[in-house]
C-alpha cells in the first residue's frame, strides 16, 4: 500500500486534537468540512490518523479502526469518526443528541432520535429567522447551563432538502443562510454549514418533537421527571460517565419548561413554538 | 402467581435512583444506559423493592395508600403490581428471581 500523502492537517474538536495525513484530494475536502475546527499545531496530538490510497481505493487508518472506500466516502466517515471520538473523550462536558436554535425570545433545545424530523424542524425554524447552535450535538455548559454553538456541518438528506425548498416559497420565510458543501452529489447527504451561529444562553424551552405525516399538532407539557428521563436518554456519554451529568440535567429541567410534541404542518408548528417561546421569555429575563 | 406471593423483589443495587418533589422517580440502569421515569405509585412500589417486602406486603401497603379514595379494588391493585414487577423484571432491574 503506498502512501501518496501530500498534506497534513490538524483539527481541534472539543478537547481533542487530531492530526490527519493523507492525499491532497481527501485533506482538502476534510479541511472544508471541518474548517471551524482547523488549527495550526506543533504539539503532540490526541489522535494520529492516516489516509492511504491504492489506485482508486482509499484507506482510513485510525487508532481504533480501518475503513476503505472512495475519497468522499472516506472523508464523510472520517468526519463522523472525529466527532464521535471527540465527544467520547470529553469527560467534562455535557453533550446531548439534538439540535438547538434561538430567536430574540430565547433558545430551544430539540431532542429526538434520528428520523424524527429534527433537522427538518431545525432548518424550518432557521427559515423563520432562528439562529442555530447545532443540528446534531448539543453542547451544554455543566456550570452555567448555557447551550454553546457547535459549528459542525448539518447533514441534510434529499427528503429534508425538498421540504425546506418548499418552505422557502411560503410567505414570511426566507431561505436559511447556509454554505453548501455538497460535493458532486457523491455524498449520501448534503453537508451545509450555517453562516451564523447562536450566542451562549440558557435554554428557554426543551422540546421532544416527533414528525408524523398528517398528525394534528399536539404539545404536551412534561413533568420534570419525564423531561429528566428523556434528557438522560439523549446523553452522548459513556454509561459510566452518565451519572456525573445527572445533576446538570436535573438543574435544567427544574428551570426550563419541557414539552413533547407531535406535528406535521411545519408552518403551524413554528407559529406555536414562537408563541410558546414568547411566553417563556419573562423567566429568562429575570435570570 | 403462587411463587410471587412469597418472593421478595429486590432492586439491583447499582441502579441509580433519584426522587423528585412530586413523588415520581427517575431510575437509571448503568448496564443499558437507559433511564426510566416512574410516577408516584410506581415510585412507591420501587421503594418497596428493597428485599423486605413480598408481593402481598406491597399490595397491602398500596391498599393503605389508596384506602381513602377506595376507587381501586384489591384485585386491580394486585394486577397492577404484578404487571409492574413483571416490567421491572423484563428490564432486568430486579435481582430476585420472581416468577409472576
Amino acid at each position: 500500500m503506498s502512501v501518496l500523502a501530500g498534506r497534513r492537517e490538524n483539527f481541534q474538536i472539543l478537547h481533542s486534537s487530531f492530526s490527519i495525513e493523507g492525499p491532497v484530494e481527501c485533506l482538502a475536502l476534510l479541511e472544508k468540512l471541518l474548517h471551524p475546527f482547523w488549527i495550526v499545531s506543533r504539539r503532540a496530538e490526541s489522535f494520529e490518523i492516516f489516509i492511504n490510497r491504492e489506485r482508486e481505493t482509499y484507506y482510513l487508518q485510525t487508532p481504533t479502526l480501518c475503513h476503505s472506500g472512495s475519497c468522499t466516502e472516506i472523508v464523510q466517515f472520517c468526519e463522523w469518526w472525529l466527532f464521535a471520538e471527540a465527544v467520547a473523550a470529553d469527560t467534562d462536558g455535557c453533550q446531548l443528541h439534538g439540535g438547538a436554535v434561538a430567536n430574540e425570545h430565547g433558545a430551544i433545545l430539540l431532542l429526538a432520535p434520528s428520523g424524527h424530523g429534527k433537522t427538518t424542524l431545525t432548518l424550518a425554524l432557521m427559515a423563520r429567522g432562528f439562529t442555530p447552535f447545532t443540528d446534531d450535538i448539543i453542547l451544554l455548559d455543566p456550570h452555567t447551563l448555557t447551550v454553546q454553538p457547535f459549528p459542525r456541518c448539518f447533514h441534510v438528506d434529499a427528503g429534508t432538502t425538498q421540504v425546506i425548498q418548499q418552505l422557502s416559497f411560503k410567505e414570511g420565510y426566507h431561505r436559511p443562510s447556509l454554505e453548501c458543501l455538497e460535493v458532486e452529489n457523491t455524498l449520501a447527504e448534503a453537508l451545509y454549514r450555517p453562516l451564523q451561529w447562536g450566542t451562549p444562553q440558557i435554554p428557554s424551552l426543551i422540546l421532544f418533537p416527533e414528525y408524523r405525516p398528517g398528525a394534528t399538532l399536539h404539545l404536551e407539557r412534561l413533568r420534570p421527571a419525564q423531561a429528566w428521563m428523556l434528557l438522560i436518554n439523549n446523553l452522548m456519554v459513556l454509561p459510566a460517565d452518565a451519572p456525573s451529568r445527572f445533576g446538570t440535567l436535573r438543574a435544567l429541567v427544574d428551570r426550563v419548561q419541557a414539552y413533547q410534541m407531535v406535528h406535521s404542518d411545519l408552518d403551524e408548528t413554528i407559529t406555536a413554538l414562537e408563541r410558546l417561546l414568547e411566553g417563556t421569555s419573562t423567566p429568562k429575563e429575570e435570570s | 402467581m403462587t411463587s410471587a406471593l412469597s418472593a421478595h423483589p429486590t432492586a439491583r443495587s447499582d441502579v441509580f435512583t433519584e426522587y423528585l418533589a412530586d413523588g415520581s422517580v427517575v431510575i437509571f440502569d448503568p448496564l443499558t444506559s437507559v433511564a426510566h421515569e416512574l410516577n408516584a405509585t410506581g415510585a412507591f412500589v420501587w421503594d418497596c423493592c428493597d428485599g423486605s417486602y413480598d408481593f402481598q406486603k406491597i399490595v397491602a401497603a398500596l391498599e393503605e395508600c389508596f384506602d381513602a379514595s377506595s376507587e381501586i379494588s384489591t384485585a386491580t391493585l394486585r394486577e397492577d403490581v404484578t404487571y409492574f414487577l413483571q416490567v421491572l423484571l423484563e428490564k432486568n432491574l430486579l435481582i430476585s428471581s420472581l416468577s409472576l
